[in-house]
């Protein structure tokens, strides 16, 4: 059993096993190994306690079934089953998204990274870059010049249709 | 600590992110703040992978082509200079073959306006042109705003210029090679010819017979198909263009029955009949049979199913597919594009979307025909409303935008989006031993 701990103190306990799928965290415990107990505890201090809870419980479903998700041998119905608890989880703000993403970089657990960026870009598909500003809350920070005259002239076709 | 701010994430995580947006998102991406534009720019990774556009005709002006993404049900309007009054007669890999009202040919990139001239098709057959000797000098001499002057000339130019070429199609990407081949259906008989960068003509392909009405580029051989008449088969012929001036095609071994019920003749003309075309994916050669049949409720030929077969070249057997693995094929005058349709949840999964079969007789052999076949439901929807609808002269076809190509991500930013993808599954495999 490991111990992580977020940034706001919170303690996570979890089986190596299933903190394994992060390679951040393998390598740490692979260095340590042998040690004492105390080096079994890990601090994730650049993430919040709510991500962790996320994390984890992403850990827990995919400790399943690692070996068929690597080897794409999942039966048609498991890999639905699976398709539909990832929308579910990934089925949050924007903002938890972001986290995730970082959570995910950080920890290095490359298939969470890609399914919070796919969602991400899910969300931005389809949608005007003011509406995306918006939902994000991001300045666009354009001066007056680029904003009337260097935008629009760039691929001017993505820019005349409906939302134009 | 800053947690849940989008203007903090940091840009290689950004530029990742752009790796999942097809090319219009990109853009879109790209206007939404200064950082996002300078991280856009970088290119680092080509789109993600989108269903193909439908190519339609012109906007009412005349001035631009209109385009049509059926996932976001939006069209665009593109203004190429070489898309104005073209025909379209192929597209692979984003790039289109046109071909205009003076019979010049080209090979355009629509969002690069990167484009290849091609020489003229060759003539259909020694003096075809003979019947228009006449007319043919007056009207390339007329101009395009003339065009009123010469309505009965336009018709009949019209139709040889849509008689020209069946199919154009492309073995690479143009963008990533450049010693690629082009290859047409030309003519009366749909034979097949060749073209490569610096060649000054089209070098025709021998041993055919007349008739082929499909092409395909698969493992480094190029595979087309005669579609059969009653109690026939499909018969399928490969080639290679490889070093040989004057490459010979061969006929496979395999034959598959006609399926269609070829009854009720006009004018020497099957009524109904079966056309052939010939499908990649999960690495097989596909034989996909479309039926067309005379609709007596709408006075004109519809599509009515379609069979998939699966093709064993060596084996010369075939085997016939009731699902098509949850693919979704895309079909018409280009180059088939296949999709998996977990990619997009909006498609209908196996499933093949059509468009009008274009041919020499196109007013009899149907305009407007076009829809979606669920191979499970085994009927047939519409994706595109009906009015909006165009002339035969300018059939829609699939077209899938390719505005910078993996050749154009750098050598170590691929690297890394491949390591990145690929790290959870050496990761699992190694667990296992």
């Amino acid at each position: 059993m490991i111990t992580l701990i977020s940034s706001d103190k919170r303690k996570f306990h979890v089986l190596e096993e299933v903190a394994n799928q992060s390679l951040t965290i393998r390598d740490v415990i692979e260095d340590r190994r042998g040690r004492r107990r105390a080096d079994r505890i890990i601090l994730v201090t650049n993430i919040n306690s709510k991500i962790p809870e996320k994390v984890i419980v992403y850990w827990l479903r995919h400790f399943l079934m690692p070996e068929e998700i690597a080897h794409a041998s999942m039966s048609h119905k498991k890999a639905e089953k699976l398709k539909k608890w990832e929308a579910k989880f990934f089925d949050t703000d924007i903002d938890t998204l972001n986290d995730l993403i970082l959570a995910a970089d950080s920890l290095d657990i490359p298939s969470l990274f890609d399914g919070a960026c796919e969602k991400v870009s899910d969300i931005l598909k389809n949608r005007s870059a003011e509406e995306v500003g918006e939902i994000s809350k991001i300045e666009n920070e354009f001066t007056h010049e680029e904003e009337e005259e260097e935008i629009p002239s760039e691929n001017a076709w993505v820019w005349r249709n409906e939302f134009a | 600590m800053c947690m849940g701010n989008w203007s903090d994430l940091p840009d290689d995580m950004l530029e990742y992110l752009t790796s999942f947006l097809p090319i219009q998102d990109y853009h879109r991406f790209s206007a939404v703040c200064r950082n996002w534009h300078i991280v856009a720019k970088q290119k680092r990774y080509s789109p993600a992978q989108q269903i193909p556009w439908l190519a339609l005709g012109e906007t009412d002006d005349k001035k631009k082509r209109k385009f049509y993404n059926l996932l976001e049900d939006r069209h665009y309007y593109l203004d190429a200079p070489g898309l104005r009054g073209k025909i379209f007669c192929g597209s692979s890999y984003g790039w289109l073959f046109t071909l205009d009202r003076k019979l010049n040919f080209h090979l355009l990139n629509p969002l690069t306006g990167e484009f290849y001239d091609l020489p003229p098709p060759p003539p259909f057959y020694e003096g075809h042109l003979d019947k228009y000797e006449h007319d043919l000098p007056r009207y390339l001499e007329a101009e395009s705003d003339d065009e009123e002057a010469h309505g009965d000339l336009r018709e009949i130019f019209e139709g040889l210029q849509r008689d020209f070429v069946l199919k154009a199609i492309l073995d690479y990407d143009p963008s990533t090679r450049s010693d690629f081949t082009a290859v047409i259906l030309y003519g009366k008989d749909n034979t097949p010819a060749f073209w490569r960068p610096g060649n000054d003509a089209w070098t025709a392909v021998t041993a055919l017979p007349m008739g082929l009405n499909d092409i395909i580029f698969f493992k480094g051989m190029f595979y087309t198909v005669q579609s059969p008449i009653k109690d026939n088969y499909s018969a399928i012929y490969t080639f290679k263009v490889g070093n040989d001036p004057n490459p010979k095609a061969t006929k496979i071994d395999l034959r598959v029955p006609c399926h269609c019920d070829h009854n009720y003749v006009i004018d020497e003309t099957y009524v109904n009949f079966q056309v052939d075309y010939l499908v990649i994916f999960d690495a097989k050669l596909h034989l996909v049979e479309r039926f067309i049949q005379w609709s007596d409720d709408d006075r004109r030929r519809l599509t009515t199913k379609f069979v998939v077969h699966k093709l064993d070249l060596e084996g010369s057997n075939y085997s016939t597919c009731h699902r098509i693995n949850g693919h979704v094929i895309f079909l018409g005058g280009n180059s088939p594009v296949v999709i998996g349709s977990s990619l997009f949840h909006k498609c209908m999964e196996d499933a093949i979307y059509f468009t009008d079969f274009v041919s020499i007789d196109s007013e009899l052999y149907g305009a407007e025909d076009n829809g979606i076949f669920d191979m499970i439901g085994n009927n047939i929807t519409a994706y595109y409303p009906h009015d909006v609808f165009h002339h035969t002269h300018a059939a829609p076809i699939w077209f899938t935008p390719n505005q910078w190509s993996d050749e154009y991500r750098s050598g170590a930013a691929n690297q890394q989006l491949d390591t990145k993808r690929n790290r959870y599954h050496s990761y699992t495999g190694r667990r296992d031993t």
